[in-house]
C-alpha cells in the first residue's frame, strides 16, 4: 500500500485531517447555535409555526367547543359557518362540524365531515399530536358503519351512501395504523 | 419438482425466509407502524427525509434496520471472503430505476416485503399487488430471454465498494450522535418505530443472512417461475409467508378483510401496477430494493447507485405528493408509475442485445 514517498505523503495528510476533524467535533461547544444555524433555525420555525396554529385553533374555535359542551348543537353548526366563511379551507371546522353531527346522530354526514378532516391533516388520528381526535372517530365509525351496511343492504346501489361507505373505510385504515 | 433437502444452504435459505416474515412482524409489535415491520420503501422515505431530501415532517426517521441491512451484509461478506467491489454496468439507468423502485412501491404503499407481511396480516387488498409483482417478475424474465440486458459487470477498485457501507456506517453514527441537522419526526408514521438498538440488531442479522442466502422476495418470485420447486429461494419465501402468518396470529395482527387496512388504499389497478413496475425494475437491475441494499453492502457498486437513487426517489416521492395513502393514489403518483413503465420500456429496446436473442 505504501510504496513510495508520495503514499506515505497521502496517508500522513489523511491521519492529520482525520485527527483535526476529530479534535474539531470533540472540542465543539455543544450550543446549539453553533450548530449548523440555519437547519436549526428552520426546525424551530417549524414548530413554532405548529404550536402556533395549535393555539389559533384553540382560541378561534373556543366558541364552538363552549356550545358543544352546552348541548346547543344548531348554534354551534352556525358558528362554524361564520368561522368557515373566514376561514375557507380550514379542515378543523370539517373536524368540529363532524363531532356536532355525530351528537346530532347523523352518522353519515358525521362520517363525510372527518374524513375530510383527517385527509387533509392526519394529526387527527395521530396519538402523539395535541390534535389527536382518534375517540371521537373511532366512535364515529364504530357506530356509523354497521347501521351504513344495514342501510346499503335496503339500499343497494345508492351512490350517496357508497360514498360515505368509503369514508368510512379510509377512516378504518387511518385508525388502524400503518405508513402513511 | 423439490429440492435437496439435505442441502445445508436450503435449509439457510429456509431460515433466512421464516427470519425475514417473524421479525418483520414483531418489529411492529415492538413500536414500527402496522404491518410496516419491515417497509424497505417506507424506510427509505423516512430516512430521506432525515437527511433533509423532503420537508414532510411526519416522515423523517434515519431508520436502523436499514443501516443494519447493508453493515450486516458488508460485516458477513468480509467474513465470508465475498466482498468484492464491481461494477460499471449502467450506471445512471440503475440509478434511475432505484428512484423508480421507490415511486412503484410508494404508489402502492410498500416494498415487496410490506406488500407480503400486508397479506399475511390478513389484507386482502394486498393480492393486486402480488399478482402485479409476478407479472411485471415474469415480463422482465421475458425480456431477459429476448436479450435485454444492462451489461456485465467487472471489477472495481477495493475503495468503491467501501463507499455505500461508509455511507451507511455514517448513517449509524448519525442515528446515535443526534447532530441538528438530521430530522426526527415527533408524529406520524416516521415516530412510530422500535427502540433503535433492537431495530438495529434485527437489520444486522437479517442483512448478514440475506447476504449469505442470496434471499429476497423477486429473486424468490423469479426462481419460482424459471425453475419451480427445485429453487430453494421459492421454499424461503414460503418459509416467509408461513412464519409472518403464525407471528400476525399470534401477536393478535392478523385481521382478514379488503377494506379499512393499515396503510392500504385499494385501487387496485394502481397496486397491480406499481409492483408491476417494481417487479420488471428488479429482474433488469439483480433484486428488489432489499436485495439492492444486501448487494450494495458486499461491494456492489451497481446496487449502490440503485439505493442511491432510491434515497433520491425517496425524497421525491414525497416532496411531489407521489406517495398513495388510504385516501388512494394521487395524478403525481399515477403519472409517475406510468414514466417509470415509459423508463423500463425505452430502456428494454435501448440494451437489448438482438443478435444474442
Amino acid at each position: 500500500m505504501f510504496q513510495d514517498r508520495f503514499d506515505r505523503l497521502l496517508f500522513a495528510g489523511l491521519l492529520l485531517t482525520v485527527a483535526v476533524l476529530a479534535g474539531l467535533l470533540i472540542t465543539a461547544p455543544i450550543d446549539a447555535s453553533h450548530v449548523s444555524g440555519r437547519v436549526m433555525d428552520r426546525q424551530l420555525e417549524q414548530e413554532m409555526s405548529y404550536q402556533a396554529r395549535i393555539a389559533f385553533l384553540t382560541r378561534r374555535y373556543q366558541p364552538v367547543i363552549v356550545q358543544l359542551g352546552q348541548g346547543a348543537l344548531p348554534e354551534a353548526l352556525l358558528t362554524l359557518e361564520e368561522i368557515s366563511r373566514d376561514l375557507p379551507g380550514e379542515v378543523h371546522s370539517d373536524l368540529l362540524r363532524g363531532d356536532v353531527f355525530f351528537r346530532m346522530g347523523q352518522l353519515d354526514r358525521a362520517l363525510t365531515n372527518l374524513a375530510v378532516a383527517v385527509r387533509q391533516n392526519p394529526d387527527y388520528v395521530d396519538s402523539a399530536s395535541p390534535l389527536n381526535q382518534r375517540q371521537l372517530i373511532d366512535a364515529v365509525v364504530s357506530q356509523g358503519m354497521p347501521q351504513l351496511r344495514d342501510r346499503l343492504r335496503a339500499q343497494p346501489g345508492n351512490r350517496s351512501l357508497e360514498q360515505v361507505l368509503k369514508d368510512g373505510y379510509y377512516l378504518q385504515s387511518r385508525l388502524a395504523g400503518g405508513c402513511e | 419438482m423439490s429440492p435437496n433437502w439435505t442441502d445445508r444452504h436450503f435449509w439457510l435459505v429456509v431460515l433466512a425466509g421464516s427470519a425475514l416474515g417473524v421479525l418483520g412482524v414483531l418489529l411492529a409489535v415492538w413500536g414500527n407502524p402496522q404491518n410496516s415491520g419491515i417497509c424497505v420503501s417506507c424506510f427509505v422515505e423516512n430516512s430521506a427525509g432525515a437527511i433533509g431530501l423532503h420537508d414532510n415532517q411526519r416522515m423523517q426517521y434515519l431508520r436502523p434496520e436499514l443501516i443494519g441491512f447493508v453493515i450486516g451484509s458488508a460485516v458477513c461478506a468480509v467474513l465470508f471472503r465475498e466482498f468484492r467491489s464491481r461494477g460499471g454496468s449502467a450506471p445512471l439507468p440503475r440509478l434511475i430505476s432505484g428512484a423508480f423502485l421507490i415511486v412503484g412501491s410508494a404508489v402502492f404503499i410498500g416494498c415487496p416485503i410490506k406488500l407480503f407481511l400486508r397479506f399475511t396480516a390478513g389484507d386482502l387488498s394486498a393480492i393486486a399487488g402480488i399478482l402485479g409483482l409476478v407479472v411485471g417478475v415474469w415480463v422482465g424474465l421475458q425480456g431477459l430471454s429476448h436479450g435485454v440486458d444492462l451489461g456485465r459487470s467487472r471489477d472495481e477498485n477495493p475503495g468503491s465498494g467501501l463507499m455505500v457501507p461508509a455511507l451507511f456506517l455514517l448513517f449509524l453514527v448519525f442515528l446515535f450522535a443526534r447532530p441538528a441537522f438530521i430530522l426526527f419526526s415527533e408524529r406520524g408514521g416516521a415516530a412510530q418505530h422500535a427502540p433503535a438498538l433492537i431495530s438495529l440488531v434485527v437489520g444486522l442479522v437479517l442483512g448478514a443472512l440475506a447476504q449469505r442466502t442470496r434471499f429476497c422476495i423477486t429473486g424468490s418470485v423469479r426462481d419460482g417461475l424459471l425453475m419451480g420447486g427445485r429453487s430453494p429461494l421459492i421454499w424461503g419465501l414460503g418459509a416467509f409467508v408461513l412464519g409472518a402468518v403464525v407471528a400476525n396470529l399470534t401477536t393478535g395482527q392478523f385481521q382478514l378483510g379488503l377494506y379499512g387496512q393499515p396503510g392500504a388504499h385499494t385501487e387496485h389497478i394502481w397496486s397491480f401496477l406499481g409492483m408491476l413496475l417494481v417487479g420488471w425494475l428488479s429482474v433488469l437491475i439483480g433484486g428488489c430494493p432489499f436485495r439492492q441494499l444486501v448487494k450494495a453492502g458486499e461491494g456492489d457498486v451497481d446496487a449502490g447507485l440503485a439505493v442511491v437513487g432510491m434515497l433520491l426517489g425517496g425524497g421525491i416521492v414525497q416532496s411531489w405528493g407521489m406517495a398513495a395513502t388510504a385516501a388512494g393514489v394521487s395524478l403525481p403518483g399515477k403519472t409517475a408509475v406510468l414514466s417509470g413503465l415509459v423508463f423500463i420500456l425505452g430502456i428494454s429496446l435501448l440494451f437489448r442485445d438482438r443478435v444474442r436473442a
